[in-house]
């Protein structure tokens, strides 16, 4: 009964960075393109079996659903060397293939429609499983499909699986350039609600910051998506190692998220990747220390946010947590010194309100894949600063919101009918609250805050008994 | 010596000197008769004296005798003849290589000493008494250095005798001597009787001596007789043993000078002494006791008794001559080979020194046996004097024969070939797994003062592990490695026969043989025993590395594991233990290895849950339990049993957090518009929330410490030390310092019980946390779903809740509830925060453990002490001081 | 080689020998090769002075007694 995680890729962007994420796991396992072990993948110790299953005739299938409402990325799946890796039961495009057009309301409107599906795939592989630890959800959050589609199916998930884990990888969109999604300040807002709302966990990767990490750091003038989802992927493939590759601790996604996210409300994580660089010799050279990694994984041209600038107003910010995911040949005894050298430089700032610390997890390298790098490592954080990107999110809706601006698109799908637009005045209270409990985290009263308010409001309501709210 | 050419030589010798048989038949042919009688006396004469071991009392010296030789010549004037002699000398000495002489200094002596005696002849003829000067007089006179032992003391009664003369000799005399030479010495040969100084010295001592034996009543040759008895230890007519005296004296009832009788006495020490020594023979043998004696004790009667049969042997040399007349000094025309006690006094020196060696032996060993008596004697060994030192070095050969045999037999094959219990191991009959560690053990008293502690210590250690691999490895290829050893051991040098005195060689074989079978020992049990597998095996099932395995066994037994101890079914355990093993990458681990594994229970107390008395263990067997011993084992399960706790409690900690995670409805409770009574929901579950955060990032931070700085740390030094241990001492002591370093650091330690307890504290507490979380989510999830519509339904459902009044009357118990539950919070939260706040008290304070690692992770971002100075009351201060100071530091 | 190791045989003898009679020892030349083949034995040249001496008294008692009882 290992603990399975079955995987839903949602939209253009989730399929892509979710073809990714297989493509990796199928090196990192010595599995190949058809899905069958290959004959050096004897060396063992890890574990295939949370994210694939295998079938009678030893083939081992990805526990993931590959849900679009247009063909195009799905079909060049099932066109590439890796047609034979997916159950094709678990792939679902809709039948008109006409896509949401970009426009949350329509793949949250035609998810609706198609949730009978959808849900007996993911019952499915549920039933399939001894003992689901949760779902992890690949989108962007900018679409329709990704965003709307998967916004829909967060709620559905919530709703049908409680008790299980939910966790997104979501693409947010590059606020540096304009976008051909003019209505992409919309589709965030409404799907930010439900990833507040609905999700246990959610990985940012900011696209502003992908890009400007394809750039700078591996000198690529013009990223495309194909090498920016490679980047998502890598993200992706580290930060769920210790679950493939067992060891003491944080053998199970709970575990790992559970120290992570100490508060339910705060749990948008930020990553840090190292090594991001081309410059290869440079670092095969040198030996690769603990410290090394960890100092570079506080650095921000290595986190995949934008929001982690060291502006005047992120310097109030603070960690949450962190924990740092280092993989491949370390001494394990070099962890401590490293910890104290990072505490006495004071590279982080932690929240006021709580214990808070560095954990490191040192995991395993695939035997099977060889990098220049003898060290990777991976962080991932809470950080207060990541409620500069909502707020930005807030700000841009706001715009577009004051202009009116392409409502129609929405008021055609019953959610906004009669122009009801509830829904986005609701989402932008639940984000702005958001952005309140992540600034409110940065001050060591937190543990009081939003509480005197509240009693505040009842006294003045008067509904109850004044003794309730002393208490 | 080849003592077949040697009794051919001696015959050709005494039938040269002897006179030819036509040439006595001129005389009488009966005379001719006798000669062959006299020639075969003669013949067994010199084989006797040449047989007895009679060390050359000067040193070899050609250059000196050579020196000596023609100085004789210039003193007696013949300096020609001394000019021409060194030329002679010169060639005869430049004649090297085959057909010439070696022992060149030995003809010159014979040469010299037959000179001496021809010209004393001589000298005789004309009255002059010589009789002193013998051969075996004073060795100066022989121009050698004198050798050592240094001749006896010569005062009291030797100056009643004229000294030899040469024993005197000054530059003044010489010159005198010198003199006398040229004139007594006419190159004719003519004997002329001169009346110099010299001779009237001779007749005034000829007189003393005279008067001297007139005053004894009984005469020197019988005492001499006496003496020599005594020599045996049998008293003689004149010389008894005298009990009160202890010693051998002339009997008081004859008047004999005070002189002689002190003379006497100290001649008859050697009789004393050899008494005592053929007395300790004696008894050892007649007892026959062999398990009092020992083989040492017997090879020890045996040298003595060889040493005796010498001994034996001059005396019957004496014994021979004591029927020549002492020549009285105006008798003086002819020197016998007669004893005088002077004489005897030279004869016996040397014997004395042997016979007081062998005595001083006899009585340090009286009582000992075997390695002690060894000892004992090799104590004596260690002596300046080359005599003493031959005389040592032929005993211990021949004592210590038998320990070394011994411990080649016990170094190469692993017998204790020891049935009188002499040697320095020994044995007891003990279990298998117990035969390394207590099967034998170094006996210190039998352990003789030549083999170093060290040298021992490996000695019992090689046997040992001959024994181990035959006993608990069924392992025969040990005797391949012995022989290689010796091999080796010969190559190197050594002829593969040890002694005594050849310790380099005892050394080389035992750190040859000691290499290859501790190597041979080291290689069974990582090749064939497995020892590193089962090392991570432990490290990866006892001490929770399988980290999966460990996860799902949790999920598997923890429902069976609440219920009361008594009722938890082993059985049941077992097979979900087999379960957890197929459902975590253990499945892909050999059988060989997961068969070990199984479940433990432990004894119960009234009340215990399954959790207290569950857990792990791994069957060793032998020869691995030589290593991991009941006691290790003990110690692996302590360990288990606090790492399991502790998972537990992170797996609690885990679960809370899954009913309270993000997308649950109830963190969703702000979204509407809150009422007081959700509001104060959200205040107790923000509370619950930090809480649990503060309890995780404690359990976390604590199972880091433990992984890195405990386990791992551990384990890289016991994967250093396995690789540079030579034998399974080394071995074991790795893993015991492995295993130590675990226990101490995880604060399992006798000296940590006090951390431990609020240890347990804690973790007891979260526990209690953790249901108190529970039941307060069950709760305000029904508040909140009486404030949500969409929900209320549902749950009025579940509740049976149908009018408006009851609802009132439950939402009263609500607020009573909420208010409980908030107090109940509160209560865990001040007592968590005490118990903790405690426990990170008295980390920097550990004297013997450094805790410095886990209380920087425990109190990484400084949170703690923050939390402390706001709190600041005056005493706590102090009370942190010291240990801000360490973590600045 | 045989020649050479009799010769030198040779010569070392008449060299001993010489030595012997400016020494007055009295031996002749075949006694004294047997004295030296003894001290090559490793005899001990102490206990062969005295043997030898010991060997001349009895020569020289058994001489005297027949010449004494000679008529």
């Amino acid at each position: 009964m290992p603990r399975e995680i079955i995987t839903l890729q949602v939209g253009q962007c989730g399929n892509q960075i979710g073809m990714e994420f297989w493509k990796q796991l199928c090196l990192e396992h010595g599995i190949s393109k058809e899905g069958i072990l290959e004959d050096f993948a004897t060396q063992g110790g890890d574990r295939k079996d949370v994210f694939f299953y295998q079938a009678d005739d030893e083939h081992y299938i990805p526990r993931a659903l590959l849900l679009d409402l247009e063909p195009r990325v799905i079909n060049s799946i099932q066109n590439s060397e890796y047609k034979n890796l997916y159950n094709h039961e678990n792939i679902f495009v809709a039948d008109h293939g006409g896509g949401a057009g970009n426009n949350w309301a329509s793949g949250y409107y035609q998810g609706e429609q198609v949730e009978e599906d959808i849900m007996d795939m993911i019952d499915r592989e549920a039933d399939g499983s001894d003992s689901l630890e949760g779902f992890v959800l690949c989108h962007s959050i900018a679409g329709g499909t990704g965003s709307g589609m998967g916004s829909y199916l967060l709620e559905a998930l919530n709703d049908r699986y409680s008790k299980k884990l939910v966790q997104t990888y979501s693409v947010f969109p590059n606020q540096m350039e304009t976008s051909d999604v003019v209505v992409q300040p919309y589709n965030s807002l409404l799907t930010l609600k439900r990833l507040t709302m609905n999700a246990d966990c959610v990985v940012v990767l900011d696209n502003t910051a992908l890009n400007r990490i394809a750039v700078d750091r591996l000198h690529l003038p013009n990223p495309t998506f194909a090498q920016t989802n490679s980047l998502v992927s890598t993200v992706m493939s580290a930060s769920t190692t210790t679950l493939r590759y067992p060891g003491y601790m944080n053998n199970d996604l709970v575990g790992l998220v559970a120290s992570l996210i100490p508060t339910p409300r705060c749990h948008f994580l930020m990553t840090g990747y190292t090594p991001l660089t081309v410059e290869r010799q440079a670092n095969a050279i040198r030996k690769t220390t603990v410290l090394d990694v960890m100092r570079r994984l506080l650095q921000a041209k290595n986190i995949m946010v934008s929001s982690y600038a060291r502006t005047k107003e992120a310097s109030q910010a603070k960690y949450i947590s962190i924990l740092n995911i280092i993989q491949g040949e370390v001494d394990p005894t070099q962890v401590h010194k490293s910890l104290q050298r990072i505490r006495e430089r004071k590279l982080a700032n932690f929240i006021e309100w709580g214990p808070a610390s560095i954990q490191v997890a040192l995991s395993r390298k695939s035997p099977y894949v060889q990098t220049a790098h003898r060290v990777s490592g991976l962080m991932l954080a809470s950080h207060t600063s990541i409620r500069h990107l909502f707020s930005k999110c807030i700000n841009q809706y706001e715009k577009l919101r004051k202009k009116q601006a392409f409502l129609d698109n929405y008021r055609k799908f019953p959610m906004f009918a009669d122009n009801d637009l509830t829904e986005f005045d609701e989402s932008r209270e639940i984000v702005q609250s958001l952005v309140d409990e992540y600034k409110a985290c940065e001050s060591a009263d937190y543990i009081k805050w939003g509480m005197e308010d509240r009693s505040k409001t009842l006294a003045g309501d008067g509904t109850l008994d004044i003794s309730v709210a002393g208490s | 010596m080849g003592s077949k050419e040697v009794s051919a030589l001696v015959r050709e010798l005494v039938y040269r000197l002897l006179p030819s048989k036509s040439e006595l038949e001129q005389g009488g042919a009966d005379r001719a008769g006798r000669l062959d009688a006299i020639a075969e006396r003669a013949y067994n004469y010199a084989v006797r004296i040449f047989g007895s071991r009679i060390v050359p009392s000067i040193i070899n010296d050609e250059g000196a005798m050579a020196e000596s030789i023609k100085r004789q010549l210039v003193l007696q004037g013949r300096s020609s003849d001394a000019l021409a002699f060194a030329d002679l000398h010169r060639r005869f000495s430049a004649q090297i290589g085959p057909g010439c002489v070696e022992n060149k200094w030995a003809l010159l002596y014979v040469l010299r000493s037959l000179a001496e005696d021809q010209r004393r002849e001589n000298a005789e003829t004309r009255g002059i008494a010589g009789s002193l000067t013998s051969t075996l007089s004073g060795p100066a006179s022989h121009g050698g250095l004198p050798a050592l032992p240094a001749p006896l003391d010569r005062t009291g009664p030797c100056d009643n005798l004229s000294p030899p003369k040469s024993m005197v000799v000054s530059n003044g005399q010489m010159l005198k001597v010198q003199n006398y030479g040229s004139t007594s010495f006419p190159s004719g040969g003519v004997l002329i009787l001169s009346k110099d100084t010299e001779n009237a010295k001779a007749s005034a001592i000829r007189e003393f001596v005279e008067l001297c034996q007139e005053e004894s009543e009984i005469s020197e040759g019988a005492l001499v007789r006496d003496v020599l008895y005594a020599c045996q230890g049998i008293d003689g007519r004149y010389v008894k043993f005298e009990k009160e005296l202890d010693g051998f004296i002339v009997d008081e009832a004859f008047r004999v000078p005070r002189a002689t009788r002190m003379l006497v006495r100290k001649l008859c020490e050697v009789g004393w002494l050899f008494r005592k020594v053929q007395q300790h023979i004696d008894e050892s043998i007649k007892q026959g006791h062999m398990e009092e004696i020992g083989t040492v004790g017997q090879a020890f009667c045996a040298s003595l008794q060889e040493e005796l049969s010498d001994y034996y042997r001059l005396i019957a040399v004496l014994e021979a001559q004591v029927h020549n007349p002492i020549p009285l000094m105006s008798v003086g025309n002819k020197v016998e080979n007669y004893l005088s006690l002077r004489r005897l006094l030279v004869w016996l020196a040397e014997p004395l020194v042997r016979m007081r060696l062998l005595a001083v032996l006899v009585d340090d060993c009286k009582g000992l046996k075997g390695g002690a008596m060894a000892g004992a004697i090799h104590m004596h060994a260690q002596h300046g004097a080359p005599i003493v030192r031959s005389i040592m070095a032929r005993l211990l050969v021949r004592v210590c024969s038998p320990l070394f045999e011994m411990v080649r037999r016990w170094v190469l094959e692993g017998e204790l070939d020891d049935i009188y219990e002499e040697f320095f191991v020994v044995g007891h009959p003990v279990k298998a797994e117990a035969l390394w560690r207590e099967g034998y053990r170094l006996q210190s008293g039998m352990l003789p003062s030549f083999i170093p502690e060290s040298l021992a210590q490996r000695i019992l250690r090689t046997g040992k592990s001959i024994n181990f691999l035959r006993v608990c490895c069924d392992d025969h290829g040990w005797a391949e490695a012995a022989r290689d050893a010796v091999a080796a051991a010969s190559n190197s040098g050594n002829r593969g026969g040890l002694g005594y005195g050849e310790t380099e060689a005892l050394e080389v074989m035992v750190v040859e043989a000691a290499r290859k079978i501790d190597g041979h020992v080291l290689k069974i049990m990582y090749d064939q025993y497995r020892l590193r597998d089962h090392c991570l095996a432990i490290k990866r099932y006892l001490l929770l590395g399988q980290g999966d395995f460990i996860q799902y066994l949790m999920d598997l037994v923890g429902p069976d594991l609440s219920q009361p101890a008594n009722t938890v079914s082993s059985f049941k355990l077992a097979g979900l233990l087999e379960s957890a093993i197929r459902a975590s990458n253990a499945q892909y681990d050999e059988g060989e290895i997961l068969d070990r594994l199984r479940v433990k229970m432990m004894p119960y107390n009234d009340g215990d849950r399954g959790w207290d008395v569950f857990s792990l263990e791994y069957i060793l067997r032998d020869p691995l339990n030589t290593i991991f011993t009941e006691a290790v084992m003990a110690n692996y399960l302590k360990v288990f049993n606090f790492l399991w706790r502790l998972k537990r409690v992170e797996h609690a900690l885990s679960a809370t957090w899954q009913t309270m995670k993000p997308n649950c409805s109830l963190a969703r409770l702000f979204t509407s518009s809150g009422s007081a009574e959700k509001s104060q929901v959200a205040a107790i579950l923000r509370r619950c929330q930090t809480l649990r955060n503060e309890m995780n990032h404690f359990v976390t931070n604590l199972q880091y410490y433990i992984m890195f700085e405990v386990l791992e740390y551990s384990w890289a030094k016991f994967l250093e030390e396995m690789e540079d241990a030579q034998d399974l001492d080394d071995l074991i002591a790795a893993h015991e310092r492995y295993l130590t370093s675990i226990i101490e650091k995880s604060l399992l330690g006798e000296r940590s019980k006090l951390l431990c307890k609020t240890l347990c504290s804690l973790f007891d507490l979260i526990l209690r946390f953790r249901a108190l979380a529970d039941r307060l989510y069950e709760n305000a999830r029904a508040v909140q779903a009486r404030s949500d519509s969409s929900l209320r339904k549902k749950l009025e459902r579940e509740l049976f809740l149908s009018n408006t009044s009851r609802k009132a009357a439950s939402m009263d118990f609500t607020v009573e509830f909420l208010k409980g539950m908030g107090d109940e919070m509160d209560g865990v939260a001040a007592e968590y925060s005490s118990l903790f706040e405690g426990f990170i008290a008295q980390l920097p304070v550990q004297q013997h453990v450094d805790l410095k690692f886990l209380s920087f992770r425990l109190d990484f971002s400084e949170f703690y002490i923050r939390q402390h100075m706001n709190m600041s009351t005056a005493p706590l201060k102090l009370k942190r001081t010291p240990i801000k100071a360490s973590r600045s530091s | 080689m045989e020649d050479g190791m009799n010769e030198r045989a040779r010569e070392t003898l008449e060299l001993a020998y010489r030595m012997s009679n400016l020494l007055k020892t009295g031996l002749d030349r075949s006694t004294l090769a047997v004295v030296m083949a003894l001290t090559e034995q490793g005899v001990n040249p102490e206990a062969l002075a005295a043997v030898v001496k010991e060997l001349r008294r009895e020569a020289a008692a058994l001489r005297s007694v027949s010449f004494s009882s000679a008529p």
